[in-house]
């Protein structure tokens, strides 16, 4: 890696941990535009402070952590009918009018530009896939034809290797492998291990927890390694046969879009 | 391990961009060598990832993690505990595609080699 390249990797690093690039989205109709505001929303794991600004010259600002929308804050979009849910934590009964004001703030506009920045911890909120249901709006978390998993492509990678795993989204485990017993020593290790990561003070929990693995080698007569897989707040966790570690690094790697390519809210 | 150390190390991993030894129990780092001229915070918040990531555990059926190697978008790290001192580690900042295999041996063998005399 010749001197310039590591000054441009040193400079990317800078700014995915810190605050994001202003991003301009088009779209063609309001449904569009909203799924453009959910996909925001979708890869926001951290607190941030999220500003849709419309080409009419309304905006709207909103609080969103953990891939929800947290709080929007006044005064909102002219025009807003619902007061009501500006100023507050929003609550899932709230969210088929989040959606009705989501798209009349896109109506009559045909882009938007997003600026955020980081805030302070926030908890609670509505999931941008709960708004995206009520619109007819697939997942964000449901890739687009044609496009992957980064954590399925990795654990059909390990998989013959593979001696526990589990996957991991929000408070839900799904177990891939592994008796009792060895599921309970694996989950055991990796509460004690996201708990470290996964606080805002460790330096790489950003990273970590929208786009990274970490592999843990055990003494080598152990014959046995660790991988911890982070994706857009979904995490795999496996107990791979081998102690070297560095083909399971391999197998995530080999993945395409791992250059970060942009996620996709799809609008039909 | 001396900064001379780091140095000789680093020519061996031409995608190893910072290589630092800490004393996780203290928080010190005794030993940077860099292609850039980092600043201490940059020197610190490697050490301070390798000591969150090794002090008091965790384990895996009574086994303690050796070493943690990271891969994200923009970067790779790796950081390796000593097995001659235990509060002591080396840490690297590395490429995205660097090669860890490489890596964790020159590594392994820095350590390994009684090169961890101060």
């Amino acid at each position: 890696m010749s001197g310039l390249d590591r000054v441009r990797a040193a400079l990317g690093q800078a700014a995915r941990d810190g605050v994001a690039a202003d991003a301009v989205r088009s779209f063609d109709r309001p449904e569009a535009g909203v799924a453009a505001m959910l996909a925001t929303i979708d890869a926001t794991i951290l607190p941030r402070q999220v500003t849709f600004a419309f080409d009419t010259g309304d905006q709207l600002d909103c609080v969103a952590a953990n891939r929800r929308i947290v709080r929007l804050l006044p005064p909102g979009p002219q025009g807003s009918a619902n007061r009501t849910l500006f100023d507050t934590v929003l609550q899932p009964e709230q969210v088929p009018a989040l959606a009705e004001m989501l798209v009349a703030a896109c109506t009559g506009s045909t882009s938007l530009r997003v600026e955020t920045r980081r805030c302070d911890p926030v908890e609670g909120g509505v999931s941008a896939a709960a708004v995206g249901t009520v619109l007819g709006l697939r997942s964000g978390t449901a890739q687009p034809d044609g496009a992957f998993d980064p954590l399925d492509m990795l654990a059909e990678a390990i998989s013959p290797s593979m001696l526990s795993a589990f996957r991991l989204l929000d408070e839900d485990v799904e177990i891939l492998r592994g008796g009792e017993a060895d599921v309970t020593a694996l989950t055991e290790f990796a509460g004690d291990i996201l708990e470290r990561m996964l606080d805002p003070s460790f330096p790489l929990s950003a990273t970590f927890e929208t786009d990274g693995v970490v592999t843990f080698g055990l003494p080598e007569e152990v014959g046995r390694h660790v991988v911890i897989a982070g994706h857009l707040g979904r995490y795999l966790v496996a107990v791979v046969a081998g102690a070297d570690p560095t083909p399971t690094l391999a197998a995530w790697g080999a993945r395409p879009g791992v250059d970060g390519s942009s996620h996709q809210f799809p609008s039909d | 391990m001396t900064p001379e150390t780091l140095a000789d190390l680093r020519s061996r991993l031409p995608d190893c961009e910072l290589a630092v030894y800490v004393d996780m129990r203290s928080g010190t780092v005794l030993g940077a060598d860099g292609a850039l001229r980092y600043p201490q915070e940059y020197l610190d918040a490697l050490g301070n990832a390798a000591t969150r990531l090794f002090a008091g555990g965790p384990t895996l059926d009574g086994a303690e993690i050796g070493h943690a190697l990271f891969r994200g978008p923009t970067g790779s790290r790796a950081f390796l505990r000593s097995p001659a001192e235990a509060a002591e580690a080396l840490c690297f900042l590395c490429a995205p595609d660097a090669d860890m295999a490489r890596l964790l041996r020159e590594g392994r063998a820095a350590l390994g080699e009684g090169k961890a005399d101060r």
